[in-house]
């Protein structure tokens, strides 16, 4: 009795209403943008099931001590890297990317629960480590590894939108956790650095267009829209012919008469802003900000470091893949494939979008107790 | 210990960090006010260009149909072949290897769709009403951004039938002659507009959200014509132009009780389906044509007089034995010569001068007024753009001759529908009708629109006047008449044959050998049912009105006659056929005639030798009369095709310039169903 009461005290209610709503949002919108469609109309029936299915994984994750998973967690880190090893030997080639394996009739992309299990190893590594005094570059280099062992197979496969997600999130926890400024400048200015290397070796043709698009809109320059701009082009025109109060549920034309690109997946906001205006996209974004400032308000008040790591990183995670898609479908970033947590359709995002929130709802029930 | 764990300045980075993330949240949510709210007018307009199609939903074209319901013209629906090809190529589509794909099912050849497909569109037909079957595999070839809409066709299902009449409507369903075009507005019906919706591979997407009905459809137009008598009319006028080789010619039959039209047809004729032909053959020649109609308003003059008593039906006129001076230097002629003789007669002998005497009796100003009020020189109303009034100058600005020459129909010009609806007035018992060609416009669901009444314009002449002319007439085709070749088996015919010269092109008086042969006439002369005008222009083998257009007449009669259920006089007298088939085998053995016989415009006969009738079996009538000529003797066809029997028979001594009958057979023409009363 004692601890049901003390669940039902401490149950951060917040968190849970926050990422209810944008879940059914989600499907809301899924359902608009899929039900006109002839193969994907009982999608937004699957993200219900979906959605159980993370809430009932999130439920199982609140209910163990987070401190199991600190005792546990280069097992669940190793668990990654193996589930990234199998994916090249069973896994499904889909648009020429092995992303994805079934089991049972579920499909699997194992990158996404990489991100968890990344978050777990790095908070492990640093709730040991603590360098109280500042982290120097030398420092970085253990992380550094934990990083880049999973982040090289997912670049692998390749799934450029996921490895640049783990970095940022690698990124994020390491500003927040004592690295010195210095340090922080090294690391900026080698990014930098990296940058044309990157464009030389590691992104595709496809990949470059866009973000040449991209620079290309940005001086005012319409002339690609029709190929490697035409979807963030009509992303756009969907936000911005929604207005103020936008066109009205299943009345948006840029979605229901598919101008808008992957509806379902990468762009789903656009589908929101048409048909609910700026006040319906203000809302969402104000939801996503709520989200993540929450999230790290559970990380300066959980009580050990690996919570706070830990908290910081599911942070991370739901920042960066909501700012990087917002500002993809708004025209302010080059396409990446890239969902928005939870209002795009797809089980393994999901999956692991509810993971790290049931992290963050045990990290925060736990902060009182010893 | 806490303190401990996350290290002295993790809140205060934590604090840094936060804000740094409202930062980017501001930056998002700026973006998002400066898209939605800020250039949300610049958005909408690009979404709607894209999106929202003024649609011109195209209601369905009313039918045409005749007096019994049978369909002339209807729209089906057809399918038509479109793409996008800015949506083609952007979806990775090669125009080229699809242009090889469907010039495989299209009649657009591969160079046309290429060039269609690579262009920088939102929107080009690929082949506009094609086959089901052909959009069918078009669909099943899965191009991207190439797609079918639903068009309605103008269908003509009787082809060439009533095509002047009906006229046609563009590729568009826009009527551009004849009827289609008259009532285009009522056919039509209404155009929606409405603001339809088109998708991303540029379908056009309905919803009900944005379509609240659909157009309405268009009245349906129910004509005055039969379908079966103006098949016949069409035939059998054909057949003679092709016999007597001449270069066109137009029928028109009435009901000249109510003036409604039940065939109007003209030789060229076209497809209504394919109006690709030229303008020659599209003209609707019966009431864009005017010609000088010649002796067959000499009716009307004798009825004018006879209406004014300024002739007495028993007075006699000198006929100057075939010549009158005219003023100083004019001479006006008869073909044959006459005394004495009663307006009757010189009806029947067709005598210029009995006539010119006759119209004298009115004076210019009556003569004028009479033939105005027939409804010569000016258009008679029917339904049908393009309609010529004809030609009838004032009288103040006649000259002398013009006075005299008008009456018996030259120096005047008319149509042939002009023609039959004043033939039409003798006819009827006096009243001149307006035409009618539509009898009703119904709805969608059969309901009575609008209903056209039979219209009285004005009475004419009185019915005593008119059934003295019609008698008068009716000498015109009995056994003596100048157009035997018009009479109807068992029937009474009454009517009138024209020869009329055409007038020279140059304007310098009338040309040699260039006619209009014609013949007008009601049948039956006691109580008319079919007013029937028969107009030949420029028949070449031969140009009497009743050679040329009398057998056209008789035939047309016989069949709508037949059609209508209306029986002879004398149906089941045998007898009394035989005797007047015997009656006929005699006169036509005659080896001499009389002048009653011979038409207006016969060449004068030149001496007084024999000649040896040459043998005509088989040939055609060009040749039979080309023959004949060389014999010096003239010529009467009866029937069509090849020469089948003649008479006197070959080697027979005859007077010169004496008439052969020659009957002509339907070997080398298609025949068509005819059978006996």
């Amino acid at each position: 009795m004692a601890l049901v009461r003390t669940l039902r005290d401490q149950f951060d209610w917040p968190l849970f209403f926050t990422v209810t709503t944008i879940s059914i949002f989600g499907v809301v919108n899924l359902y608009s943008a899929t039900i006109q469609h002839p193969t994907l109309s009982g999608l937004y029936i699957q993200q219900i099931y979906k959605l159980a299915l993370g809430a009932a994984v999130a439920a199982f994750v609140v209910a163990i001590d987070y401190r199991h998973f600190e005792r546990h967690a280069w097992t669940i880190y190793g668990g990654g890297i193996v589930l990234l090893i199998v994916v090249f030997m069973i896994g499904t080639t889909i648009r020429g990317s092995v992303r994805w394996f079934s089991i049972g009739g579920f499909t699997l992309q194992p990158s996404e629960i990489v991100k968890i299990s990344l978050i777990i190893a790095l908070a492990k590594y640093l709730h040991n480590d603590p360098k109280s005094g500042g982290r120097t570059l030398k420092d970085l280099v253990v992380p550094g590894l934990i990083l880049a062992l999973p982040m090289a197979l997912i670049l692998l496969q390749p799934d450029l939108g996921t490895a640049l997600i783990c970095a940022f999130i690698f990124g994020s926890i390491m500003v927040l956790t004592n690295l010195k400024l210095r340090s922080l400048f090294t690391l900026a200015v080698s990014f930098l650095a990296a940058a044309p290397l990157a464009w030389e070796f590691l992104m595709k043709d496809y990949q470059k267009g866009r973000v040449l698009a991209l620079l290309a809109r940005w001086s005012g320059d319409t002339s690609n829209i029709l190929d490697s701009g035409w979807h963030a082009h009509q992303s756009v025109i969907a936000i911005g012919s929604g207005g103020l109060f936008g066109k009205g549920f299943m009345r948006g034309t840029q979605a229901q008469f598919g101008f808008v690109p992957d509806q379902h997946s990468d762009f789903p906001f656009p589908v929101w802003a048409e048909e609910f205006g700026f006040v319906g996209a203000a809302t969402l974004i104000g939801l996503y900000l709520f989200l993540v400032l929450w999230g790290l308000k559970i990380a300066s008040q959980a009580k050990d470091r690996f919570g706070a790591v830990t908290a910081v990183g599911v942070s991370a995670l739901i920042f960066w893949q909501s700012v990087i898609n917002l500002a993809m479908v708004m025209g302010l970033l080059p396409v990446v494939g890239m969902t928005l947590p939870l209002f795009s359709y797809g089980g393994s995002s999901v999956l692991s979008t509810m993971m790290g929130v049931g992290l963050l709802m045990n990290i925060s029930m736990r902060r009182f107790s010893f | 210990m806490s303190q401990h764990i996350r290290g002295r300045g993790f809140r205060a980075r934590v604090s840094i960090v936060a804000f740094m993330i409202g930062l980017g949240a501001f930056f998002v949510m700026r973006r998002a006010y400066e898209v939605q709210v800020a250039d949300h007018e610049k958005y909408k307009t690009l979404a709607d260009e894209q999106s929202l199609r003024k649609l011109r939903i195209a209601p369905l074209r009313g039918s045409i149909v005749d007096r019994n319901g049978t369909e002339l013209a209807v729209s089906v629906p057809v399918d038509s072949i479109y793409a996008d090809p800015r949506y083609f190529q952007r979806e990775g589509g090669d125009p080229k290897m699809a242009a090889r794909r469907l010039a495989q099912i299209l009649s657009v050849s591969e160079e046309i769709l290429e060039r269609r497909l690579a262009s920088e569109k939102r929107f080009v037909w690929l082949e506009r009403r094609v086959l089901p079957e052909q959009a069918k595999r078009v669909k099943e070839l899965g191009l991207p951004g190439v797609s079918s809409v639903e068009e309605m066709r103008r269908y003509y299902p009787n082809r060439t039938l009533a095509a002047h009449i009906l006229g046609y409507a563009n590729i568009d369903g826009v009527g551009i002659e004849g009827l289609e075009l008259t009532f285009e507005d009522q056919l039509r019906g209404m155009v929606r507009q409405v603001p339809a919706m088109r998708d991303a591979r540029g379908r056009i997407v309905y919803s009900d959200l944005f379509v609240e009905g659909a157009g309405q459809a268009g009245l349906d137009l129910e004509l005055t014509i039969d379908k079966t008598i103006q098949d016949i009319a069409e035939t059998e006028l054909a057949l003679g132009v092709q016999t007597f080789e001449a270069k066109s010619g137009s029928v028109v039959v009435l009901d000249p009780q109510t003036g409604e039209i039940l065939a109007m047809a003209n030789v060229p004729t076209f497809n209504p389906n394919a109006p690709s032909s030229s303008v020659a053959a599209r003209r609707n020649r019966a009431i864009t044509d005017r010609f000088e109609p010649g002796s067959t308003v000499k009716t009307f003059t004798i009825a004018a007089a006879l209406e004014q008593g300024t002739i007495d039906p028993e007075q006699l006129f000198d006929c100057e034995n075939g010549q009158m001076r005219v003023g100083e230097d004019d001479v006006i002629r008869d073909t044959q010569p006459h005394s004495l003789l009663t307006p009757g007669r010189i009806l029947a002998y067709s005598s210029n001068i009995g006539t010119a005497k006759i119209g004298a009796t009115l004076g210019r100003e009556g003569l004028y007024r009479a033939f105005r009020r027939f409804g010569f020189g000016s258009v008679t109303g029917v339904p049908l753009p393009g309609e010529t009034p004809g030609r009838l100058t004032h009288f103040g600005k006649w000259y002398e001759l013009d006075a005299v020459t008008i009456s018996f129909g030259q120096g005047f010009a008319t149509n042939t529908l002009q023609l039959a609806m004043a033939m039409g007035a003798i006819a009827n018992g006096g009243r001149l009708m307006e035409p009618m060609l539509v009898r009703s416009l119904r709805d969608e669901l059969g309901q009575v629109v609008e209903e056209y009444l039979p219209r009285v314009r004005r009475r004419v002449v009185s019915e005593e006047t008119a059934a003295l002319v019609s008698e008068m007439l009716t000498a015109v085709t009995g056994p003596r008449g100048t157009a035997e070749e018009a009479a109807v088996e068992g029937f009474l015919v009454a009517g009138k044959t024209g020869t009329a010269q055409k007038a020279d092109e140059r304007g310098l008086g009338y040309a040699k050998n260039r006619w209009v042969a014609s013949f007008v006439g009601f049948v039956p002369a006691d109580e008319p049912r079919l007013v029937i005008a028969v107009v030949v222009d420029e028949p070449v083998v031969a140009y009497y009105g009743g050679v040329v257009a009398g057998p056209i007449f008789r035939r047309i009669a016989e069949g709508a006659l037949r059609h209508l259920g209306v029986l002879s006089s004398d149906a089941g007298s045998g007898l009394e056929r035989l005797a007047r088939a015997k009656r006929q085998e005699k006169d036509t053995t005659k080896a001499t005639r009389t002048e009653a016989q011979v038409e207006e415009g016969e060449p004068p006969v030149v001496g007084e030798n024999e000649a040896v009738v040459p043998s005509l079996r088989g040939l055609s009538a060009r040749a039979a009369m080309r023959r004949l000529a060389e014999a010096g003797l003239t010529v009467r066809f009866d029937g069509f095709g090849l020469v089948e029997s003649q008479a006197p028979s070959a080697g027979a001594v005859v007077r010169k310039s004496s008439v052969v009958h020659v009957k002509l057979g339907r070997e080398s023409k298609p025949a068509r169903a005819g059978g006996g009363a």
